[in-house]
């Protein structure tokens, strides 16, 4: 799954191959703008040639209509060429947006769980919905509406060369002004956007706090300080809001005054030279006139755009930041697992996060085929971290994990990773059958599921459902109760009958007799290495060894019956249990 | 849409005057605007007939002016209606606020989370677009195309007669792509829904799927759903891209209609040739191409107002939740006795989840509430912190009815652990710190020591001063830690704790008990525990059962006693 050409992705790599429509769709943009930009031509020819008396066809009916004629034309063929453009837009903005999401389900996929969870699973997810969302609109108003405005603003400024070049000057200088004007309002408004919505996430957060926590603020008379500390928040916002204003108010009134200070000039030199010999005749003015307004129109409409596509680059570069996230788990090279007796050994084991405290501090352990090696800690004991570190979720800080004899890290993901079932809390559902859920797709027959599911104590609230095997589990399982999902999820691992068995708490949600007699089940299976996590002490007597993790250390070690004579702690709980039995 | 427009204008009460001033803006500066043509189309008949400079000259000064002052009366427009938005969103987004915090619990928890909380983002997102939307409106639609019907006819009625006949034409055309389009965009939400759930289990069963080599199945699925997606999002896209073509069309046909009109007016002798000159024709097409550029403007903005009424609607609710009293005196003294007498409630009154509930408590005491889940335990320590009000039965501090007191003063004197425990946004500091903003940082780090939460803090990568939300990735036990860190650090005379260890393991749990008798130790706290091993050494148990207190007394007791208790304590550990 990992080519090694995965490094330089980015948001618009989809792109790659589609570059050719990718630009024809601006092109034809081009020609349709080429089709407007003749319209006043065409009437400036009527107005000098047919109107006016010096002109040539002065009077002449026919040939007015012939160019009337062509504009109806152009309106027709100008059409035509934009409903392509946006075919082309639409159909190749909406593939891109099939191809980069399933870059992004890809990336998913190879990154590991560290780094998801790292990068944060809800940003990932937005990252499939919003975001992409956001940037293939961004391809499709590049395709179809971004040229416009530029297009018709540059044909505007050839077709008025054209017809006079001392009115082409007056066209270019107030479109440059006006493009000076726009992009000062341009340049200072994205970082205020930017801060803009920060302050929009900070209303978010706050509100979401508010209804989440509705009892914990009621409780301890929180509300006032917190109405407080959200009005200050939600004014700080709207003065954001008004200095945006404050700026981007100004394009509407300086384009509109650059524009008519074009016609003024227009209209002054006309006037101005003028002893019998005009400069620009009536229909120049008008055609230069029309193409003063019509381009204001289209400028005021690419600052708009613009604001939306901002929003696209912001997507763009979560996706970037996604795409181009590094694997910190790297995959080594050994494809095969040799066989031996230790399966796994921890030297000098040490594992943080960057805090003051370690979770996990120089920790010894070696794991024999076949053992029962039962292990006791509670919260902050470090053993949740022991079992992403043996499942390579993340290396160690510090120390060796070795399986085999070798490394963990040099062995290549499909070497180890079919080997280990891990079972503990209550996610791992999918949408689907009971029957896909047990098998993940593998084959199985339906004895061996029976078996599993009577090992794990399953079969009865399984068989005695509406629809047995083939009823529907729904979304995270919501249709069992706890205890249930905690034996569907047994049930699976025991069906897959994995070398390497992770029991973490995984039966915590049994009543006492269940959990004893799926227990008896699990560790029965002389083949497998099962780590076995339980705060049921009386659990461990079948265990072959056990392990008292506290604080990141092995603090105990031995038989069960050993670690009562010797652990008074594990002897002091266990005391306690038994007088609750 | 009038009606959509009038929902909102009333967002605006006890703003009128600056609504008027708005107006006034808009009026003055597309009046500066539209006048230019009709004094170009002037000049240009100067030129083409007298041509003398001097008579030109007026037009031009009255031109240079009024793009003077139509500019800044635009701008004047545009910020002050963008401020007015503001102002008034600024005004509900507090509201909003101040309902999430002051209204009953019955009323928030009647609702969706997540529908009271899109209040405060996409409604008022939609708000704020359909609110500027609506001031573009009324501004280049309203205002500005009835005054460009005044320019209009005042160089040629019979042109304007044209133009306004033909122009509903594009419109027509753009509402009814539009309409067709709703369904397609329906489809594509739809879709993209399907996509969303489908990478949301993906990523929360990520390391299942890793674990099983799932990924190329997931893939597989995943480009289904995604090439659906496609499919939906190029229909509807497609569809709404065809709006503005569409309509230039039209209008370039109108347009072109125009010219054609215009030739023959002034080729040919005709009723309407009278004073119609050129410079009125090139007037009056600049009109005609004012006139139908804002009906798509208006097309548009109109969807955004009915868009943001239907939210405004919704914002309007889910302000005017009842909220809950602000009456009621304040609690004095010390806090002697609690007393509850048959208590009744159900969260729906016809099915009581609290038959008739009496107790008396003693300061100092210690209370454990035991019964088999849903008996109603949770819900009596609710009322005793007051989310709801009983159905009927009084509770006394001392000899104060409950009710009578402020929310405030009598929530003041519990000290409170809920079952669920939440983070707040913050730092670590903040978020331990939420019942007594003032304290120190030492007070803090050694309430957390207490708690045995202090270890897993300094193992974070910003120790104390780690930014915290509602979705960090702390496990549930270690959340329950900061919870109890949070009432350690007040002083509180009545504790109601509400299985605050159900997620740590015994091992820890035992570890704490130490800190647990510390914090009550002198005070009246009522607990209940999710393992009965913790009630032995309470001076009063409570056992409840199907919203009644079957029995009560102490460990001892009950379990001589040999009755619900003695059975419940063996099926539990059995």
């Amino acid at each position: 799954m990992k080519s090694e050409k995965e490094a330089k992705l980015t948001a618009f790599t989809p792109l790659k191959g589609r570059l050719f429509p990718v630009f024809l769709a601006p092109f034809l943009k081009l020609l349709e703008c080429v089709c407007e930009l003749f319209v006043p031509i065409m009437v400036s020819m009527i107005v000098d040639g047919c109107l006016s008396e010096t002109g040539e066809h002065y009077g002449d009916s026919g040939y007015a209509f012939g160019l009337v004629g062509a504009i109806f034309g152009f309106a027709f063929l100008g059409f035509g060429f934009t409903i392509f453009s946006q075919y082309l837009a639409s159909r190749v903005s909406s593939e891109f947006g099939y191809d980069l999401r399933r870059l992004i389900f890809h990336k998913i996929s190879a990154l590991g769980e560290g780094e998801l969870v790292s990068f944060g699973k809800k940003k990932a997810l937005n990252l499939t919905g919003s975001d992409s969302i956001a940037v293939q609109n961004g391809v499709f108003m590049f395709m179809r509406l971004l040229t416009r405005a530029p297009f018709l603003l540059i044909g505007s400024i050839v077709a008025s060369f054209i017809l006079s070049w001392l009115g082409g000057l007056f066209v270019l200088g107030a479109f440059l002004l006006c493009a000076i004007s726009i992009t000062f309002v341009i340049a200072l408004t994205p970082k205020q956007y930017g801060l803009l919505q920060n302050e929009l996430d900070q209303i978010a957060t706050m509100g979401g706090d508010a209804l989440v926590g509705r009892r914990l603020m009621r409780s301890f008379n929180m509300q006032k300080g917190q109405k407080e500390k959200f009005a200050s928040a939600s004014s700080a916002y709207r003065k954001r809001a008004i200095g945006v204003v404050k700026i981007s108010a100004f394009a509407n009134p300086l384009t509109f005054a650059f524009a008519n200070l074009g016609v003024l000039l227009v209209l002054y030199i006309a006037g101005f030279n003028g002893s019998g010999d005009m400069p620009l005749s009536v229909g120049t003015i008008i055609a230069l006139i029309n193409y003063l307004t019509q381009s204001l129109a289209a400028f005021l409409q690419f600052t708009r755009l613009l604001n939306s596509l901002s929003k696209a680059m912001a997507s763009k570069k979560r996706v970037d930041s996604f795409l181009s996230i590094e694997p910190v788990v790297k995959e080594g090279d050994i494809k095969e697992l040799p066989s031996g007796d230790i399966v796994y050994s921890l030297k000098d084991v040490s594992k943080g996060f960057g805090g003051e405290n370690l979770v996990l501090k120089n920790l010894n352990l070696s794991v024999h085929k076949g053992e029962k090696l039962g292990i006791f800690g509670g919260t902050g004991s470090g053993k949740t971290v022991l079992f992403r570190l043996l499942s390579r979720e993340f290396d160690p800080s510090e120390g060796e994990v070795r399986l085999y004899g070798n490394e963990l890290k040099d062995y290549a993901f499909s070497a180890y990773k079919s080997q280990i079932a891990y079972v503990g809390g209550m996610s791992g559902f999918f949408k689907g059958s009971v029957r896909d859920n047990l098998t993940l797709g593998l084959d199985y027959n339906e004895e061996e599921i029976l078996l599993a599911l009577e090992k794990a104590s399953a079969k009865k609230f399984v068989l005695e459902g509406e629809g047995g095997l083939d009823r529907e589990v729904f979304e995270k399982g919501s249709n069992f109760s706890g205890g249930q999902k905690q034996r569907l999820l047994l049930a699976r691992a025991i069906l897959s009958n994995r070398p390497i068995q992770i029991y973490d708490d995984a039966l915590s949600a049994l009543d006492a007799k269940t959990e004893s007699e799926v227990r008896k089940a699990i560790l029965s299976n002389d083949d497998a290495t099962i780590l076995f996590v339980s705060q049921r002490i009386h659990s461990f007597a079948s265990c072959d060894r056990v392990i008292v993790l506290d604080q990141g250390q092995i603090v105990a070690e031995g038989r069960h019956e050993e670690l009562l004579e010797t652990c008074s702690f594990y002897r002091e709980v266990y005391e306690l249990q038994r007088k609750e039995v | 849409m009038v009606h959509s427009l009038k929902n909102i204008f009333s967002l605006f009460k006890g703003k009128g005057p600056k609504l008027v001033v708005c107006f006034l803006f808009a009026f003055l500066s597309i009046t500066s605007k539209l006048a230019i043509p009709f004094l170009s189309g002037k000049a240009i008949d100067i030129l083409r007939e007298t041509f003398v400079f001097a008579d030109l000259l007026p037009y031009l000064f009255a031109i240079f002016g009024l793009l003077l002052f139509g500019a800044v009366m635009r701008y004047f427009f545009d910020f002050l209606a963008n401020g007015l938005v503001e102002e008034v969103l600024n005004g509900l987004r507090n509201d909003l606020y101040a309902s999430y915090l002051d209204s009953s619990l019955t009323a928030i928890e009647k609702r969706k989370q997540g529908d009271l909380l899109s209040c405060l983002l996409g409604d008022m997102d939609t708000l704020q677009k359909g609110l500027v939307s609506g001031a573009t409106a009324v501004y280049e639609g309203i205002v500005q195309i009835l005054l460009t019907i005044v320019f209009m006819f005042l160089l040629s009625p019979i042109l304007s007669a044209a133009v306004i006949v033909l122009t509903p034409i594009s419109v027509l055309m753009s509402r009814f792509i539009a309409k067709k389009n709703a369904n397609g965009f329906k489809r594509q939400n739809a879709m993209l829904g399907e996509v969303a759930a489908f990478a949301l289990e993906s990523l929360d069963n990520s390391s299942t799927i890793e674990s099983y080599g799932l990924w190329k199945d997931k893939e597989e699925k995943f480009a289904e759903r995604a090439k659906s997606l496609q499919k939906a999002s190029f229909s509807a896209q497609f569809a709404a891209s065809l709006i503005n073509p569409c309509t230039r069309l039209v209008n370039n046909i109108i347009y072109a209609t125009l010219v054609l009109l215009g030739v023959v007016i002034l080729m040919f002798d005709t009723p309407f040739s009278v004073g119609f000159t050129v410079g009125a024709l090139s007037s009056f097409l600049s009109y005609a191409y004012q006139y139908m550029a804002p009906f798509n403007e208006v097309a548009d903005a109109s969807s955004d107002v009915i868009f943001a009424s239907v939210a405004a609607d919704r914002i309007r609710e889910a302000v005017s939740l009842d909220r809950e009293s602000e009456e009621g005196e304040a609690f004095e003294g010390n806090l002697a006795e609690v007393r509850g007498e048959n208590i009744v409630f159900g969260y729906d009154p016809s099915r009581p989840v609290l038959k008739g509930i009496d107790f008396d408590i003693k300061k100092g005491m210690k209370v454990a509430l035991v019964g088999t889940t849903g008996c109603g335990k949770t819900t009596l320590l609710s009322l005793l912190m007051r989310f709801y009000d009983q159905n009927s039965g009084s509770f006394h501090f001392n000899e104060s009815d409950l009710s009578s007191l402020s929310l405030h003063s009598s929530r003041a004197e519990e000290g409170v652990i809920l079952q669920d425990a939440i983070l707040l946004s913050g730092t670590v500091y903040e978020n331990v710190a939420i019942g007594r903003i003032d304290a120190s940082k030492q007070e803090i780090v050694q309430a957390c020591i207490d708690a045995g939460a202090d270890p897993f803090i300094r193992a974070l990568k910003d120790g104390y001063d780690t930014k915290l939300n509602a979705n960090s990735n702390l496990s549930e036990g270690q959340k329950q830690l900061l919870n109890l860190a949070r009432v350690m650090l007040l002083d509180k005379e009545l504790m109601l704790l509400d299985e605050a260890t159900s997620h740590l393991d015994l091992l820890t749990e035992i570890k704490l008990q130490e800190s647990f008798r510390k914090l009550t130790k002198g005070k009246t706290s009522i607990i209940v525990a999710h393992r009965l091993s913790t009630v032995v050494d309470s001076d009063m148990i409570l056992v409840m059962d199907q919203g009644k207190i079957v029995e009560s007394g102490t460990y001892a007791e009950l379990i001589r006693k040999n009755g619900f208790f003695a059975e419940l304590y063996r099926s539990q550990l059995s």
